[in-house]
């Protein structure tokens, strides 16, 4: 798990690329698509941010290549290391929120 | 997915959209993501796909947001996508800012301060280049390339008349016939015509000479100009017999009136006729010429004349009528006139001349010869700075390298190392600007012979033209090295930094300087050319000596009464002559090299001339009293004009020239014959012959002239020639004796003989002055180019001598080496210059006399004059060469 930590924070980009991944390997345009299903329109990722986030991943050994003979396309998987990461991340975030309610920081609910 | 509503985007929106993208993805490159660019291309075309169902506009909407994206996202650095936290809690500073802080002020000062002789010479140079530079573009674009300042300019032309035998080009138009022309052509809106005089006003506590242009009727509505204050004249006032007025030029009324709009409503006195003044035409309407302009109100008698010619046509063509069909029109009107003329108007035709061409004329040549070489001088000049900038890359190389190496992108590396020159030349750019502001200003002072010259100034374009010129300099000084600096990989120029294996060529460098010796060649060669032509100007025998001469004129009309004029041109030579001091005193119509001349064709009693009728055609001016001794003209047989006569009836006599004389076939008896001006006066006897007079300027072949010894009156405002012992003193005894014979006259125009001979050369010798100082600059220029490629080339070799130097070369072979070196590059250099200035040869045939430009001496003469310059530039690095210490050059490590 230390060795996961190493890659913390990810960027919120990072973070829902591998969100996207968790389920089943996914090409670009459907990471994309799912990341704006994912947040409700919220977050509509250029080609550009998303594959220099990827050429990232695929660097940091997060993400790797997934073998599809039948589609031309280039589908990416999360890699264990990824998940390890994603769920590092996601106990670092709980972490904080908890924090931040215990000192009293409550959203309003409601109105967001 | 519901059925599109919105009919689908045609397929070459979304190819173009695509084509865009692709662009874009190659412009905007980005370390790792290169690999994935087929994948993006891929889920691009998805994206567009998609938004082209939902129509153009979202289909725009994608593309502009994916652009963005692309752009943004290639300029942050690699570090900064590995750790955005998600709740970041430090600003992170952007790629872009990052670059744009390398090149921040205040490291560029730093840096400026460390090398302040370089930052100086880089400075000046760009500063001096722009001034100049753009001074010379304000002259060109105000000279020749603006349209002239008149509505429609491009529709005006001069319109004069050519003699059947075409002994000149053009030839002034008679009064009559422009009138006949206005009548009947059908292609123009309007034709005019007006003439120039002097004339006296003494409507204020001085006698004062103006130029005045004498118009006829509708001349200021050809141009079609607005005047500044009040009008122009009215039809009443343009009738001969009208009431006098006069419009003023701006020059005039603000020298005279203080550009008082009063002044409008009072009157001139001109001649004892009362001018009142109507109105003020703008400066830019007539340049610096004319004081004033009044109606010529020719009398109805003088369009009968149809051989007194003295009016300088103009016309305006009618809108979307060419200027060809103009000229046939008027062509086709003039061989009517011949049929129904056939005495004076045979045979004559027509010249029409675009008007802006007939006022730059050609002087347009000489302006762009000085603009050439300023740009070339400039260009030199930024070749320099670039190599300098070169240099200082050279030296900065390591630090170049490690600075990438920590993780500074090219971009950034790259801006702080152009920032200083971009400093340089934009400061460089605005004082230069500045300076050709102020220069502009002055120019008309400088060169008042120029046309057009009133209309200089800077304006928009000059600011345009200052503007592009700093940014290509900034460009080429500073982002080209600084690109050529960091283009080399990382690892070698780490691993070779200032060792000696670095054995890089330096092709830019050497190109520049290579440039720089052929340029300077090309000025040099020209600006020796031109000064050798100048040199031949004023060693032609004109048969004639200005040294110690005076001349001067006494304002009078033609209109005055001829005997009463006479006996004041009698009276004035004769008390003159008897003044102690002064040796000869004369007068002519017009004086040698003024380019003014009245050509007729001649006979003489029997001998037959060379032209049809046995006539011969040549100049002629009218003279009196001793005008031969006063310029001093030698007397060859006979004698020269006999003293002043006043008798209008009495038969006059004529100087013939050698030429003359030859084309008759050099007859033995010459003396004595008649010789007649065909249609203008009865004979005159050859009384002399006067050797060869360079009457049409030093360049000109002396052509036959004859010298009417004319009765005094017949030519009312001559030149007057006085030779005296103390020709500085003798103005002022010129205006007394003028006072005393008749208090209204003006006395103006003294000058010195030499002054006036003088100004005929004068564009010669300012374009020969001109082109030896930028040749100078040239030399000096490329000297500094090869100094610094040579000292570069050293610096950088040190280690690599000093271990042949420690293996036993000796240190004459190491200077040979550098010697050799620089030989190459100037061989080459000495090559394209003498090249390119046989092919600019053409360019400057028509600028010079007496020598052509192959001219084998004067290309000689340069290359050696260059070697010699590029021996000395190199010298220092050759001898610090042989001065590298072995032990310490091998141990050094950059």
């Amino acid at each position: 798990m230390s060795d996961a930590r190493r890659f913390l924070p990810l960027s919120p980009q990072q973070f829902h690329i591998l969100l996207a991944l968790v389920d089943q390997p996914r090409h670009g345009y459907g990471v994309i698509l799912d990341v704006a299903d994912r947040t409700g329109g919220e977050m509509r990722m250029g080609t550009g941010t998303l594959y220099t986030a990827i050429a990232r991943l695929l660097a940091l050994e997060l993400v790797a290549d997934s073998d599809r003979e039948h589609d031309r396309r280039r589908y990416y998987r999360i890699t264990p290391l990824g998940r390890a990461v994603l769920v590092a991340e996601t106990a670092r975030l709980e972490a904080l929120v908890r924090l931040a309610r215990d000192g009293g920081v409550q959203p309003a609910r409601g109105r967001s | 997915m519901s059925p599109p509503a919105i009919p689908p985007v045609p397929d070459w929106r979304l190819a173009l959209a695509r084509a865009i993208y692709r662009r874009a993805l190659s412009l905007a490159p980005r370390e790792g993501r290169t690999a994935l660019r087929a994948d993006m291309l891929e889920t691009f075309e998805q994206l567009s796909a998609e938004a082209g169902r939902r129509g153009t506009w979202a289909l725009a909407r994608l593309l502009g947001r994916e652009l963005l994206d692309l752009v943004r996202s290639a300029r942050r650095s690699p570090q900064d996508d590995a750790a955005r936290p998600i709740l970041a809690f430090e600003p992170r500073v952007s790629g872009f800012r990052r670059v744009a802080r390398s090149a921040a002020p205040w490291r560029t000062w730093k840096g400026l301060v460390r090398r302040p002789g370089f930052a100086l010479v880089a400075l000046l140079t760009m500063g001096a280049g722009t001034a100049i530079t753009t001074t010379l573009f304000g002259i060109v674009d105000a000279v020749i390339l603006r349209p002239l300042p008149y509505p429609d300019a491009d529709r005006l032309v001069t319109v004069y008349e050519r003699s059947p035998l075409r002994r000149e080009a053009t030839s002034l138009v008679a009064p009559g016939r422009l009138e006949d022309w206005r009548r009947r052509v059908t292609t123009f809106s309007n034709l005019a015509g007006s003439y120039g005089e002097s004339v006296t006003d003494t409507s204020g506590a001085d006698p004062e000479r103006l130029e005045a242009r004498r118009v006829s009727p509708g001349f200021f509505a050809v141009y079609g100009s607005v005047p500044l204050a009040g009008r122009v004249f009215v039809a009443e006032e343009e009738q001969p017999g009208g009431p006098g007025a006069a419009v003023l030029s701006e020059a005039f009324w603000t020298r005279r009136f203080a550009a008082d709009p009063a002044a409008i409503g009072r009157s001139l006195l001109v001649g004892g006729r009362q001018f009142t003044i109507v109105g003020v035409m703008a400066r830019a309407f007539a340049g610096a010429g004319t004081d004033v302009w009044l109606p010529a109100q020719t009398p109805a008698g003088m369009l009968t004349i149809r051989d007194a010619r003295f009016f300088n046509g103009v016309g305006r063509v009618k809108p979307g009528v060419s200027l060809d069909q103009a000229a046939a029109d008027l062509a086709a009107v003039q061989r009517q006139l011949g049929e129904e003329f056939p005495a004076t108007d045979k045979d004559w035709s027509v010249v029409l001349t675009p008007l802006k061409a007939a006022r730059v004329g050609t002087q347009a040549q000489g302006v762009w010869l000085v603009f050439a070489a300023v740009v070339l001088l400039w260009l030199i000049a930024v070749a320099n700075v670039a190599g300098l900038m070169l240099v200082q890359m050279a030296r900065r190389s390591r630090e170049l390298a490690i600075r990438t190496a920590i993780g500074a992108s090219r971009a950034e590396v790259v801006a702080s190392a152009a920032s200083d020159m971009v400093v340089i030349a934009v400061a460089g750019g605005a004082v230069g600007a500045g300076v050709a502001a102020w220069l502009l200003r002055i120019v008309p002072a400088l060169v008042p012979s120029l046309p057009r010259v009133a209309e200089i100034g800077l304006d928009w374009r000059a600011v345009v033209f200052a503007s592009v010129g700093t940014a290509a300099a900034a460009a080429v000084c500073g982002v080209l090295p600084a690109l050529a600096a960091t283009r080399a990989d990382v690892a070698a120029r780490l691993a070779s930094g200032g060792r000696g294996a670095s054995r890089r060529s330096h092709g830019l460098q050497r190109a520049l300087v290579i440039a720089q010796v052929a340029m300077s060649v090309v000025l040099v060669g020209s600006a020796v050319l031109l000064l050798r032509s100048y040199v031949n100007l004023t060693q032609v025998d004109a048969g004639f000596s200005g040294q110690d001469v005076v001349t001067f004129r006494v304002g009078a009309r033609w209109d005055e009464d001829r005997a009463r004029i006479g006996q004041l041109q009698q009276s004035l030579v004769t008390r003159l002559g008897e003044e102690p001091g002064i040796r000869a005193v004369g007068f002519t119509s017009f004086l040698p090299f003024s380019q003014a001349t009245l050509r007729y064709r001649v006979t003489v009693s029997g001998l037959t001339g060379p032209d049809a009728g046995g006539a011969l055609a040549v100049g002629v001016r009218s003279v009196g009293g001793a005008y031969f001794a006063a310029i001093g003209a030698r007397i060859e047989q006979g004698a020269a004009c006999p003293a002043l006569g006043g008798d209008f009836k009495a038969r006059r006599s004529a100087v013939v020239n050698r030429r003359f004389v030859d084309a008759f076939g050099a007859p033995a008896a010459i003396i004595g014959r008649d010789v007649t001006i065909i249609q203008a006066g009865g004979p005159s006897v050859i009384g002399g012959v006067v050797a060869d007079i360079g009457e049409d300027g030093p360049a000109s072949r002396p052509v036959p002239y004859v010298y009417v010894c004319d009765t005094a009156g017949s030519w009312p405002d001559p030149n007057y020639v006085v030779r005296a012992d103390n020709p500085a003193v003798i103005g002022a005894r010129i205006r007394q004796v003028v006072r005393t014979l008749d208090p209204a006259r003006a006395v103006f125009g003294v000058t010195p003989l030499e002054t006036v001979l003088d100004a005929a050369v004068e564009r010669p010798r300012l374009q020969a002055g001109l082109l030896a100082v930028f040749s100078a600059g040239a030399l000096a220029l490329a000297a500094v180019g090869l100094y610094s490629l040579f000292m570069l080339m050293v610096r950088e070799r040190t280690r690599e001598i000093g271990v042949r130097l420690a293996l036993g070369a000796t240190p004459a072979r190491v200077t040979r080496q550098v010697l050799t070196a620089a030989g190459g590059v100037l061989v080459i250099g000495l090559g394209a210059g003498v090249g390119m200035t046989l092919l600019a040869g053409r360019l400057v045939t028509t600028l010079l006399f007496g020598i052509t430009p192959y001219d084998p001496l004067t290309l000689v003469l340069v290359t050696m004059t260059l070697a010699l310059v590029a021996l000395a530039a190199i010298a220092g690095p050759a001898r610090r060469a042989a001065r590298i210490d072995p032990t310490t050059a091998i141990r050094a490590d950059s």
